[in-house]
């Protein structure tokens, strides 16, 4: 619901919400250079102090006006009736300066900014946009919260591709200013078109100045000496030679009418609670006399471009995935059977699709839903089946972070039965520990189960098959599920070169280079469309997913060259009975493969300069060989990594050398299990502990790539040296600076 | 010169006893093409000795801004006036607005004067944009105005 409006109401405002912002940003900086320019005012001088000395030196002297910035101004005519503005010195009470008008920039800036140039019509547009940037502001919280899975868990580092990932840091930046703005901004706009009501004081009776007494300098007037200057908004004289006429006197707490020949206060009018409130709103959205909220509200509005191209990215790359829309989808409340999903990538949600459609064919009226929806209101309901992977360390996928706790709201069991089917890699110790977490709660709650739970590896199309005759049995229905994963489209890459290794070993690992049929796009263009998921990206840390020859499940490498190569590189290890890396090892020289590129979003490089500690082993070593190419900036990487020995299985040997000779890469630990004294990677972390505590104290990430046995032991290595410093792996983890690819 | 013509209605009928004698006067109002926002404008009639008599006119869309012509409001609020609920014709850059009065004829060569402020946003505020005695001197002679104002016609 929240993700609909956002990004229907982010897409309708995007350019109306975008030209307020940047013209907005401009706008702050005004009240910034006005407020550096004003002379300060002392803290005892009054009014008449000023007012004194500037009737004396100007006989056609209007009125005195300070700005919010503080800056004193004297609206005067001289003696030839010419109307003139000067900037007043406080302390002195001279004239310093001509006051000009403000620049034309400035004027249709402001114009921009509140109506676009198009007067109330205008005005309407931009009220309306202000009200859409509060409802983005609050849609983005609410979303923000239930992504994060929760209020405590906000601050942890985001999730997803980078659009998703730059969204949610800039949001979370800029949130607080957005709502400010744009709330003063609605108020502003609802004043403009009185529709909350500020009650000026215009109501004045101004009550006429004592007649028949000689003129006295403003200096002398009791009524003026009593008001301190820092408190005064402006002052205006009586007109020159109208002798009935007053000084009016206007503070922030109200307007003072002073009669010019006594100095007498003839008359009080309090500002108003509206008024007051209306000078906060003013003082709030402007910036004017608040200048650092000012400051902060315009920094705040240069990243909406940022924010605004990552949310149509983020949009872009959902509808290019099919979103979640579901073809014949039945209300929650009047299915028979209700699926709920839990996927971080999305391809769990491919299952489900071909469960929903299944099941429909089959007669029954079924609902597909995220479990981060689950009601409890399922009024029609017999069964409802859980789709769900597990993330990370037997976390829940992203769009399942609250299932647990909506599910403990629950009170009573409910009278429908419950599947869950998991879906993970056996490679993992926590193989889909979330679904078994799930099924564990469930039971505990008194929920039925009509199948045990039941995991699937690898997303195995015969396991999903299996499971699903054994639900059409629980069902009482005949239910043959077939499931064909998506691929996106694959283009053909050509074998032009690989180099074998570890054959001595009895581990035969090669590098294969692929030239691409369609060398990726260069330019601005290919960068825009890989940052909306439209280009395929074949960058360092990406994936190449290979098409075996039964064409069906891809295999994922992690690619080993550099972004602007028309090449792509990838380090594979022969396996025993592996499909894939058979087919891969016996392809000969200018041979073909189907393969795509697919984006690694949670192992992507962070985004700052500090140092990075790279720990790899075998083919581990890919994503750091493609980071390290690429590496021309000169960050401070430092890379450790295992093999079995150093003469037949040296991965990368003369180009980790040259890399540290010309600086990409800072330091190269190795570790060679199979030679005398051998020793792991794992190892090497230890023996290095002082080093490598130093560089984590400078604040390096850490990026671990390799087999889960590897990933396993290097972690309890830094669990150790996080544990001198204070903090551990997971921490380290939640605030995205320990990454893991593991195979 | 672009000019667009606005007839407006009068705002306040003149504060004397109904006169024996009075004719329809005519007061047109032609806008400089000034840089900025619309115009908040007073026109009205002060006596020999420049003391208040009464509103001819006013124009600018929002109440509230109409306060702006301090000279005009302190001497229009002392007689009695309340700018509250006041809303005249808007009147920008280069446009011109028309209006028609009834004046007694006593008002005429007797040093009555029809005065002119105008304020608009962010620019100085003209408390002597226009002053035109009433009389046969000045009766259809266009008089420029000093700021945002081209000219100011009276005619009878």
């Amino acid at each position: 619901m929240w993700r609909r409006l956002h990004s229907a109401l982010g897409l309708l405002a995007l350019v109306v919400v975008l030209a307020l912002a940047v013209s907005g940003a401009i706008l702050s900086v005004y009240p910034i250079k006005d407020g550096i320019a004003a002379a300060p005012v002392g803290t005892g001088q009054s009014v008449a102090d000023i007012a004194g000395p500037l009737a004396n030196a100007l006989p056609d002297i209007e009125s005195i006006e300070v700005s919010p910035s503080g800056q004193i101004s004297v609206q005067y005519s001289d003696a030839d009736g010419l109307p003139l503005s000067g900037i007043v010195d406080p302390s002195s009470g001279a004239i310093i300066g001509s006051s000009p008008e403000p620049g034309w920039f400035y004027a249709g800036l402001k114009d921009f900014h509140r109506g676009f140039l198009m007067g109330d019509n205008g005005r309407i547009l931009a009220g309306v946009g202000a009200l859409i940037m509060a409802a983005l502001s609050l849609s983005g919280l609410a979303l923000l919260v239930s992504r994060m899975g929760g209020w405590r868990r906000i601050v942890d580092a985001p999730r997803g591709s980078f659009a998703a990932r730059l969204h949610t840091i800039l949001t979370r930046v800029a949130l607080l200013p957005f709502l400010l703005s744009s709330v003063t901004a609605v108020y502003l706009f609802a004043v403009q078109f009185e529709w909350i009501m500020v009650e000026d004081a215009t109501s004045v009776a101004y009550p006429e100045s004592t007649q028949g007494l000689p003129a006295v300098s403003p200096g002398t007037l009791a009524g003026l000496a009593a008001v301190p200057l820092q408190d005064l908004r402006s002052l205006q004289f009586p007109y020159p030679g109208d002798s009935y006429d007053v000084f009016t006197l206007r503070t922030d707490a109200g307007l003072t009418v002073v009669d010019q020949f006594t100095g007498e206060v003839l008359e009080t009018v309090p500002a108003t609670r509206s008024q007051q409130i209306y000078a906060w709103f003013y003082a709030l959205h402007t910036g004017e006399g608040l200048a650092w909220v000012g400051a902060l509200l315009g920094l705040a509005a240069t990243l909406v471009p940022g924010i605004g191209a990552a949310g149509v990215a983020i949009w872009w790359q959902r509808r290019r995935q099919g979103g979640h829309r579901v073809q014949g989808n039945i209300a929650a409340g009047k299915a028979e059977i209700v699926i709920l999903v839990g996927s971080e990538g999305g391809s769990t949600w491919g299952f489900a699709r071909s469960l929903h459609r299944d099941l429909t064919a089959g007669g029954k009226a079924v609902h597909l839903g995220a479990m981060n929806d689950f009601s409890g209101r399922y009024g029609s309901a017999e069964q409802v089946i859980f789709l769900t992977s597990t993330y990370g360390d037997g976390n829940a996928p992203e769009n399942a972070a609250k299932a647990l706790s909506l599910l403990a709201e629950q009170v009573e069991p409910p009278k429908w039965q419950y599947a869950v089917l998991g879906f993970g890699d056996r490679a993992f110790p926590k193989f889909c520990q979330f679904a078994k977490d799930l099924d564990l709660a469930l039971g505990t709650r008194g929920w039925t189960a009509a199948l045990p739970v039941t995991l699937i590896n690898r997303q195995s199309t015969q396991a999903f098959a299996t499971w699903g005759n054994d639900l059409g049995r629980a069902l009482g229905l005949t239910l043959s599920l077939s499931h064909q994963i998506a691929t996106p489209p694959t283009q053909r890459l050509t074998l032009i070169g690989r180099d074998f290794y570890g054959e001595a070993m009895q581990a035969p690992t090669a590098v294969f280079r692929f030239r691409l049929s369609t060398p990726p796009r260069t330019g601005g263009l290919r960068k825009l469309m890989r940052f909306l998921g439209a280009a395929t990206c074949y960058s360092p840390t990406d994936l190449l997913g290979v098409l075996p020859p039964d064409g069906t499940v891809p295999r994922y490498y992690s690619i080993a060259s550099i972004a602007s190569d028309s090449e792509v590189e990838i380090c594979v290890r022969k396996q025993a009975g592996g499909l894939c890396s058979t087919y891969l090892h016996d392809l000969q020289i200018g041979d073909e493969i189907d393969a795509f590129g697919r984006p690694n979003p949670d192992f992507s490089f962070p985004f700052r300069r500090k140092p990075v500690i790279m720990v790899s082993a075998g083919t581990g070593i890919a994503p750091f060989a493609g980071l390290i190419r690429s590496n021309r900036r000169k960050q401070a990487l430092h890379l450790f990594w295992g093999g079995r020995s150093a003469e037949s299985d040296f991965l990368y040997e003369d180009a980790l050398h040259a890399a540290q000779q010309s600086g990409q890469l800072a330091s190269l630990t190795t570790a060679f299990s199979r030679m005398e004294a051998g020793a792991y990677v794992q190892d090497r972390v230890r023996a290095d502990a002082p080093r490598v505590s130093g560089l984590l104290s400078r604040g390096a990430a850490v990026m671990v790539c390799g087999g889960d046995a590897m990933a396993q032991a290097v972690r309890a290595e830094f669990d150790v040296i996080l544990a001198t410093l204070g903090t551990s792996v997971d921490a380290l983890k939640q605030r995205g600076l320990y990454l893991e690819d593991v195979f | 010169m672009f000019a667009l013509s606005k007839t407006a209605t009068v705002v306040a009928v003149l504060g004397l006893a109904a006169p024996a004698q009075a004719r329809p006067f005519n007061i047109s109002i032609t806008m400089d093409a000034y840089r900025g926002q619309e115009a908040y404008l007073a026109a009205y009639i002060v006596d020999a000795n420049g003391q208040y008599v009464s509103t001819v006119l006013t124009a600018g869309t929002r109440s509230r801004y109409l306060a702006d012509l301090s000279r005009w409001n302190r001497m229009f609020q002392r007689a009695g006036g309340r700018v509250d609920g006041f809303s005249g014709a808007s009147i920008g850059s280069g446009q011109s607005i028309r209006t028609q009065i009834d004046v007694p004829d006593a008002l005429l060569n007797a040093g009555y004067t029809l005065r002119i402020e105008t304020a608009v946003e962010d620019k100085r505020y003209q408390p002597d944009e226009a002053a035109i005695l009433l009389g046969d001197a000045n009766n259809g002679q266009p008089v420029a105005g000093s700021g945002y104002v081209r000219t100011v016609t009276v005619s009878y």
